[in-house]
C-alpha cells in the first residue's frame, strides 16, 4: 500500500471523476450549437436550440405523462410498501425471511423480463397500456427500495417508543401519527425521492407498457432514430439538471433530518 | 418477623395503598415469570423490586403498566381495580431503561406529550413544563433535541416526562443501568430528592443491591418469580427471611448447623463441632425448626470481632489468616477456620494491628440471623 506514490490515487479519482462527467459536459456544450447536428468543433453558439426545446409541445407532454407516471407510482409503491414494512418488522423467524425475498426479488429481475411479463398478464386480463400501466410497472419495481428503506428506519427504532407513548396516554391511532411516522419520515422522504427518479428514469417498462403517449425517456429513444441533433443534448441536459437539483436538495434534506433528531 | 412471599407492612399508614397486587400470576407457556405475588405499597414510597435478571421484575413491572397481561391476579392502583385496562387508560407514568425519548422532538415536546394525551390547555402544559425542567435541574433545554443532550441529562428529561401528567404510580425499569458508575451515584441521590420533593410512590426495578440499599424505603426480594422477602433495608439486611437473602443482600458468612435441641425461647446449635445456644427469637423465619433440621447462621462480616475477651454465649471460630485488604478505617479479613469454613471479618484498622497469625474468631447470638438451608434451586410449578 505504501509503495503506491501519494500522488497517484488522486490522479485515479480525478481521471474517473472526468470519465463520468466530460461526456456530460460535451453533451450540454453541444446544446449551445448553431448547426444541425452534433460536431465539434463548436464554431457559431446559440441558445436557440434551448429555448426550442422548451417550446416543443411533444417534448412537454411527454415530460408531462412522465410527471404523472412518476407521482402514481411513488404513491402506489409507498401505499404498498409502508403496511408490508410494518408487518415485516413485527414477523420473526424463517417466515420473515422468506417474506423479504419473496418482495424484493422484483428488484433483481432483469427488467426486461418483467416489463414483457406484466405486458402479457395485463394482456390476459384484456387492460390497456398507458400511463395507468405504466405507473403499476414502476411501481412494483419501487416497492422493494421503500420496503427496505423504511424497515432499515423501523429496526433503528427501540421498541420502548411506543410503549412510551402508550404509557403517555396515546392510543394506537395517535402512536402512529405522532410516533412512528415522525420517526419513519426521513425514511419516507427517502423512499418517495428514490422513487421518483427511479420512475422518470425508467425506459424498458415504459416502452412495453405505454400507450400512445409516450414518456420522456421513450419520446428521447424515439427521435434518437432520426439522428442526434443538438435539440436532444440540450434537453437532456435540462433533464440532467433539474433531476441532480432534486438528488441533491434530498440528500441534504434526509442528511440533516437525521442528524438533528 | 416475616415470612417470605407474604408481604407484611410494618407501619401500615392509615392511606389507601398506592398500589396494590393480588396474587399475581404471569405465565409464558409453562414457565411461570411471575409466580403469585402479592404486594402492598402506601402512597409516597420508594419501593424497589430487587433480584437477578430474569427473576420476574421486570414482568411484574410491566404487568403493572399493562404490557404484560396477567394470567391470573389482581392490579390495584390508587384504589382502583386496572387488571384489564388498556396501557394508555392507566394512572402510572413509566421511565425506561434506554429513556425511549421520542427522538423527533424537542425536549419540551416530550414532556408536553402526556399533558397533551390528557388534554390539557397549552397554558397549562407550558407551565407544567417549566416546573419539570426546574424539577429536574435542566431549565435551559427545552427546545433541544433529546440527541443533543448527555445520558445523564437525557436520564433526568425521561423522568420529568414521566412525571409530568401527575401519575399516581411512577415505575422505573432500571432506569440507571446505561450510566457510568459515578454519574450513577449521583443519579441515585437525584432520583431520591426528586421522590421526596414530589411525595410519588416509586416502584423502581434493579438488581444492584447496593442501590437498591441506598435509594429505597422498601425493598422487595425477588427470586424466580416469587417474592422473597419484603422489608425496609435495614431489616432485609439485619434478618434475612432466607439464606438466597441472605446471600444477595450485603456480604455474608453463612456456616451450616443443624439443630440439636429446642426448648421454649432458646435453640440449641450443633455448628463447627460444637453446641452453641442462641434465643429462638433469631430464626428470621415464623416457624420454629425442629430437632435435626439443616440451618444456616447468618453473620454479616462486620459482626466478626476478633480483639475483645468476649461475652458467655459466643460463638468462638479458631481460624488463620488468608488475606486482608485496607478499606481506609477498617480492615477486610478473609479467614479459614479450624473446621475448613471459609470467613470474611471487617475490623477496624487499630484491632488488626494487634493480630497474631492464629485468630479467635467471635460472633455474639444477638448479631446472627439463623434461616432454614438453601433447599437449592426452586423450581417452577
Amino acid at each position: 500500500m505504501n509503495r503506491i506514490p501519494t500522488a497517484a490515487l488522486p490522479i485515479w479519482f480525478w481521471l474517473f471523476v472526468a470519465y463520468l462527467f466530460l461526456p456530460l459536459v460535451v453533451m450540454a456544450a453541444m446544446g449551445f450549437r448553431d448547426s444541425n447536428f452534433i460536431a465539434f468543433p463548436i464554431q457559431q453558439w446559440t441558445t436557440g436550440w434551448y429555448r426550442s426545446v422548451l417550446a416543443d409541445e411533444e417534448i412537454l407532454s411527454a415530460l408531462w405523462v412522465s410527471a404523472q407516471v412518476a407521482v402514481y407510482s411513488t404513491t402506489v409503491a409507498i401505499a404498498v410498501g409502508l403496511p408490508m414494512s410494518f408487518v415485516f418488522a413485527r414477523t420473526r423467524g424463517p417466515m420473515r425471511a422468506l417474506m423479504i425475498a419473496a418482495i424484493v426479488l422484483p428488484a433483481f429481475l432483469p427488467v426486461i423480463v418483467s416489463a414483457i411479463a406484466i405486458r402479457m398478464f395485463l394482456g390476459h386480463l384484456g387492460l390497456e397500456t398507458g400511463i395507468a400501466a405504466i405507473s403499476f410497472g414502476h411501481a412494483i419495481g419501487s416497492v422493494p427500495f421503500v420496503v427496505i428503506m423504511i424497515l432499515t428506519r423501523l429496526n433503528a427504532m427501540s421498541s420502548n417508543l411506543a410503549d412510551a407513548a402508550r404509557n403517555l396516554g396515546a392510543d394506537d391511532v395517535i402512536v402512529v401519527t405522532r410516533i412512528v411516522l415522525p420517526f419513519l419520515a426521513p425514511a419516507l422522504f427517502g423512499a418517495m425521492m428514490f422513487c421518483l427518479l427511479l420512475s422518470f428514469e425508467d425506459f424498458v417498462r415504459s416502452f412495453f407498457l405505454g400507450g400512445v403517449d409516450p414518456t420522456f425517456p421513450v419520446l428521447l429513444f424515439a427521435r434518437l432514430r432520426f439522428g442526434f441533433d443538438p435539440g436532444l443534448a440540450a434537453i437532456s441536459t435540462i433533464v440532467l439538471i433539474a433531476s441532480t437539483a432534486l438528488g441533491l436538495f434530498a440528500e441534504r434534506h434526509i442528511r440533516r433530518r437525521n442528524m438533528g433528531r | 418477623m416475616n415470612k417470605p412471599v407474604r408481604a407484611k407492612d410494618l407501619n401500615v399508614s392509615q392511606s389507601q395503598p398506592a398500589i396494590e397486587i393480588r396474587n399475581l400470576v404471569k405465565l409464558y407457556g409453562d414457565h411461570a415469570a411471575v409466580d403469585d405475588v402479592s404486594l402492598n405499597v402506601d402512597m409516597g414510597v420508594f419501593v424497589t423490586l430487587l433480584g437477578p435478571s430474569g427473576c420476574g421484575k421486570s414482568t411484574l413491572l410491566r404487568s403493572i403498566a399493562g404490557f404484560a397481561k396477567p394470567t391470573r391476579g389482581a392490579v390495584i392502583v390508587g384504589g382502583r381495580d386496572i387488571t384489564h385496562e388498556l396501557p394508555y387508560r392507566r394512572p402510572v407514568s413509566m421511565v425506561f431503561q434506554d429513556y425511549a425519548l421520542f427522538p423527533h422532538m424537542t425536549v419540551r415536546q416530550n414532556i408536553a406529550f402526556g399533558c397533551e394525551m390528557k388534554g390539557q390547555t397549552k397554558a397549562a402544559i407550558a407551565e407544567r413544563c417549566r416546573q419539570m425542567l426546574e424539577l429536574i435541574h435542566l431549565p435551559d433545554v427545552g427546545d433541544r433535541y433529546p440527541a443533543h443532550l448527555s445520558g445523564g441529562q437525557q436520564q433526568r428529561i425521561a423522568l420529568a416526562r414521566a412525571l409530568a401528567p401527575d401519575p399516581v404510580l411512577l415505575l422505573l425499569d432500571e432506569p440507571l443501568g446505561a450510566l457510568d458508575l459515578k454519574l450513577r451515584r449521583r443519579m441515585q441521590q437525584e432520583l431520591k430528592q426528586i421522590q421526596r420533593r414530589t411525595g410519588k410512590t416509586f416502584v423502581f426495578v434493579t438488581h444492584d443491591q447496593e442501590e437498591a440499599m441506598s435509594m429505597s424505603d422498601r425493598i422487595a426480594v425477588m427470586r424466580d418469580g416469587r417474592i422473597e422477602q419484603i422489608g425496609a433495608p435495614e431489616q432485609i439486611y439485619r434478618n434475612p427471611a432466607t439464606a438466597f437473602v441472605a446471600g444477595f443482600i450485603g456480604d455474608a458468612n453463612m456456616i451450616e448447623a443443624r439443630v440439636a435441641a429446642t426448648d421454649r425461647d432458646m435453640l440449641t446449635l450443633h455448628v463447627a463441632g460444637q453446641n452453641w445456644r442462641v434465643p429462638a427469637a433469631r430464626v428470621t423465619a415464623e416457624t420454629t425448626p425442629e430437632v435435626g433440621a439443616s440451618m444456616v447462621v447468618v453473620v454479616r462480616p462486620e459482626d466478626m470481632r476478633i480483639a475483645d475477651h468476649g461475652r458467655e454465649g459466643d460463638l468462638v471460630l479458631t481460624a488463620r489468616l488468608d488475606d486482608r485488604t485496607f478499606l481506609g478505617g477498617r480492615v477486610r479479613l478473609a479467614l479459614t477456620s479450624n473446621e475448613g469454613l471459609s470467613l470474611v471479618a471487617e475490623v477496624r484498622q487499630q484491632d488488626f494491628a494487634q493480630l497474631a497469625e492464629r485468630v479467635e474468631m467471635r460472633c455474639s447470638p444477638a448479631d446472627v440471623a439463623i434461616v432454614a438451608a438453601a433447599e437449592g434451586n426452586r423450581t417452577n410449578p
